[in-house]
């Protein structure tokens, strides 16, 4: 167990005590907290001889999310936390503009789509032990940057029918790559920019379902001997659709990638990618779900072999059972093709969130 | 290995009986001296849902009632219109994604009725037995269907 490890662990002691006195207590300042506790266990039977991954592996740590309301102004900060390592993921300040639109500054998630902007690093949230490949987190060999540092409006305009256009405009310092993306930190030592714009139109502002679309379009600035930077422009279509009994969520990517290397050559790389995920409630705290998650224009792609695990395909089934209003356990089976290799994962995690 | 999994997955799913329990008798109430007078189907979703309502200048704050299972399961059903798996999710990605604070909930009627007269603008829901015995709550009228008792 390490030292971050331990100072989260009392960091979240020390909110948990601070928001139940203030719970009672009412002041002009409003302060929440969430917590998505998680343990993981992995089994990968047929890696066999990759020394970089392992056969089984667990893994157990927290999401936590602080927020502290005062009038018109907001603050948020995010950590996340393993038994193997220890991060600030966002922190940002926020003031409401008006009823319908909130002004961000600071470190935040990057709006690509549906699941990055719900879900990040919530565990509990999303139905399934893993997120689809194409918005893997950065630190797993995730091709798409997840966090942005900068500014963002985020807002939304009803309709008279009770519906809701749902839109994020964010400008921010965009990563870099190395053998994989970095968020911006300031210990970089230059950065490209990042403008994204996620526009979701909801029918029933109420319900969850919601359609949309984000277009994207950054400079990554290269951190190895080869690649001197990127422009990468990105165009995602998502959906969202809520049951009773079902969901369905799907999403597409189109990104084209102009690499511009050191030695003064240029090469372009293109491809799509997406995947349809759907889930179903068998029995009031049964879930079953199935994702497929597929590429093109993958092979031989320049862009994505500078990530040394990007996958190319995944077919994905998995279980999960609500021990309570907020606990679960989940069992899922997944089967990656990572580039000419076919990979078993077979995982069992345990998420919450509290309070 | 995958088509397996599925395949049991399939045979679990025809083995379960889906069902839906409902309950009765829930009304929305507030504090006697409340400035808050009435609030539709659509507002009570909305404030519930922890986004922005305003009354008499007053913006509404929501109350969970957590003190009987049935209860909350009858505002799921007839106010919500959503699966307890699916408002915490809402409520819980609407924090994480909009910094909104979710509604603050109670395990006991006694809390309940406490915080209510505690802040006047605050709304909760209970049966309209519990609220009908408690002279310092009012029933506001609502427009949801669902109204049973």
């Amino acid at each position: 167990m390490n030292k971050n490890f331990i100072f989260s662990i009392m960091l979240s002691t020390i909110l948990l005590y601070c928001s139940h006195v203030t719970a009672e207590t009412p002041t002009e300042f409003e302060q929440t907290y969430v917590f998505f506790p998680f343990v993981h266990a992995e089994f990968r039977p047929d890696v066999g001889g990759h020394s970089d991954l392992e056969e089984f592996n667990v893994e157990a740590g927290s999401d936590l999310v602080y927020l502290l309301n005062f009038n018109k102004y907001r603050a948020m900060a995010e950590f996340f936390f393993t038994n193997e390592e220890f991060e600030l993921e966002q922190l940002k300040i926020g003031l409401d503009v008006d009823a319908e639109n909130t002004l961000w500054i600071g470190r935040f998630q990057n709006p690509i789509g549906y699941w990055n902007s719900n879900y990040n690093h919530g565990l509990h949230l999303q139905t399934s032990v893993h997120r689809p490949g194409i918005v893997e987190f950065e630190d797993d060999g995730g091709i798409l940057a997840n966090l942005l540092m900068g500014v963002s409006i985020d807002g939304q305009h009803l309709t008279a029918r009770g519906g809701s256009v749902n839109y994020t405009l964010a400008l921010g310092q965009a990563p870099t790559i190395d053998d994989k993306l970095k968020p911006f930190s300031f210990s970089s030592s230059r950065n490209g920019l990042q403008s994204i714009l996620k526009v979701g139109f909801q029918p029933d502002e109420t319900d969850p379902s919601e359609l949309g679309y984000v277009i994207s379009y950054s400079t990554i600035v290269g951190e190895n001997d080869t690649v001197d930077y990127i422009n990468q422009t990105l165009f995602g279509m998502y959906s969202h659709q809520s049951w009773e009994l079902a969901r369905l969520t799907a999403s597409i990517f189109l990104i084209d990638n102009e690499i511009h290397y050191e030695a003064a050559s240029n090469a372009n790389a293109s491809f799509a990618a997406g995947y349809v995920h759907v889930e179903y409630d068998v029995a009031p705290k049964w879930i079953t779900y199935a994702r497929f998650e597929r590429s093109y224009g993958s092979e031989n792609n320049l862009y994505l072999e500078l990530f040394e695990h990007h996958e190319t395909e995944r077919n994905l089934a998995g279980i999960r059972y609500d021990l309570t209003r907020r606990q679960a356990i989940s069992t899922e089976v997944s089967q990656r093709i990572v580039v000419d290799e076919n990979h078993t994962h077979i995982s069992m995690q345990w998420s919450a969130v509290f309070p | 290995m995958i088509r397996i999994f599925l395949t049991v997955i399939v045979l679990i799913s025809f083995s379960f009986p889906v069902s839906a329990e409902s309950g009765g008798g829930l009304v929305i109430v507030t504090s006697n001296k409340s400035k808050v007078t009435s609030l539709n189907r659509k507002e009570l979703r909305r404030v519930y849902l922890g986004l922005t309502v305003v009354k008499n200048e007053f913006k509404v704050r929501p109350i969970r009632n957590l003190s009987n299972d049935d209860l909350h399961e009858a505002f799921l059903q007839n106010v919500m219109f959503m699966s307890s798996r699916t408002y915490e999710r809402q409520l819980n990605i609407r924090t994480i994604r909009k910094g909104i604070k979710p509604p603050v909930e109670y395990m006991t009627s006694n809390n309940v009725v406490k915080a209510l007269l505690g802040k006047e603008e605050s709304i909760a829901y209970m049966w309209k037995s519990e609220a009908d015995n408690n002279p310092n709550i009012r029933i506001l009228p609502t427009q949801y269907v669902e109204h049973a008792e």
